[in-house]
Formats: C-alpha cells, structure tokens, sequence
C-alpha cells in the first residue's frame, strides 16, 4: 500500500472514536451487512464516523489490506480493528459491545 | 469446509450454506456460514480468530466463489 493511502486512512480511523468502513451510507446502506452494522452501533448510542467504499475504489481495496481483512464492513475503535459484522453481532450478543466500545 | 479441516484437522465444523435465500442478490458466489471451534483460538482476540479463517479461505473470498461469510469462532478446552 502505498503512503498516501496509508495516511488518509490512518486519519479516517482515527477521526472519530468509532468509525465504519461502510457500503452506502447509515440512512442509506447498499449491503446487508452494513446495514446490520449500522444497526447495531445505533443501538448503542454511539456516535461514529463513517466512509461509503462504493464511492472511492482506492480506499475500499486500500482497507481491505490497511486491516489486514478481506470484507466490509470494517469496524474500528480507536484506530484498532475490532472486527466485521459478525464479531459486533457477538459482542452485541454477548453484551460486550458497549464495554468494547467503552460506553460502560 | 475441506479447507478448514485440511488447516485445522482437529477443530469442530459446522457449515450452512443460506446462498439460496440471496437469490435476490443475483447469484453471484455463495454465501456460507462457518462455526468452527479449535484450541487455536485459545487466547486469541475475536479479529485475530476470524482473521485465520479468512486466510484459510482467501483464495475463494478473492475469487469471488465466496460471495459473503459469516464465521464464528471459539476456542476448545482439553478438558
């Protein structure tokens, strides 16, 4: 990955608290899975920063390898990935979400 | 699923495959849900759990033979 991309989406994940690497957007998710997603961070509260991939190829390739993680979406905290859809469909599940995301 | 039994020979498996009910996708690849319990997983982070089935499975996710997967992971005790 070249520097360039690297650092725009070093500054994207570090934009927010919590940001999401999305298809489409929160009012408007072109993927189930990022719906699913949204879904489940607007359950929390939280309030987080999101990029829609479908508009920049660069940045959608570029995350894939940035979180060492081959699908969107791509939940960070921090900086840190914490994982895709199913991971916060677990910890939602397992009532650690909001203790991740230290809301609690 | 042979793959992940090739990779992890001593893991618990179990595979839906729900690409049927995406027809409305267009069909295009499948979308397969792995549960896959190993001692692998011991210790590891959730990331760095699905991260291992994700490059077990890379060749297909890259190929575009899986469509989307959904893996859970957890992690076997000796007892």
């Amino acid at each position: 990955m070249n520097k360039r991309l690297k650092k725009h989406i070093d500054e994207l994940v570090n934009k927010n608290k919590v940001f999401l690497f999305m298809k489409g957007t929160p009012n408007e998710p072109k993927c189930g899975f990022s719906a699913k997603a949204v879904s489940i961070l607007n359950n929390t509260g939280v309030e987080f920063g999101y990029f829609n991939v479908l508009e920049n190829q660069e940045v959608r390739e570029g995350i894939k390898e940035y979180g060492n993680w081959p699908t969107i979406p791509q939940i960070y905290f921090k900086g840190n990935l914490i994982g895709g859809c199913d991971i916060l469909m677990e910890l939602e599940e397992n009532k650690e979400l909001k203790k991740t995301l230290e809301l609690e | 699923m042979n793959k992940i039994r090739e990779a992890l020979p001593e893991s618990i498996i179990t595979i839906d495959d729900f690409s049927s009910k995406h027809y409305e996708h267009g069909g295009h690849g499948a979308h397969i849900q792995v549960i896959v319990y190993d001692k692998i997983f011991n210790k590891k982070s959730l990331p760095e759990q699905h991260k291992i089935i994700y490059k077990i499975l890379s060749k297909e996710l890259s190929n575009g033979e899986l469509h989307a997967l959904r893996i859970k992971t957890g992690s076997l005790t000796n007892e």
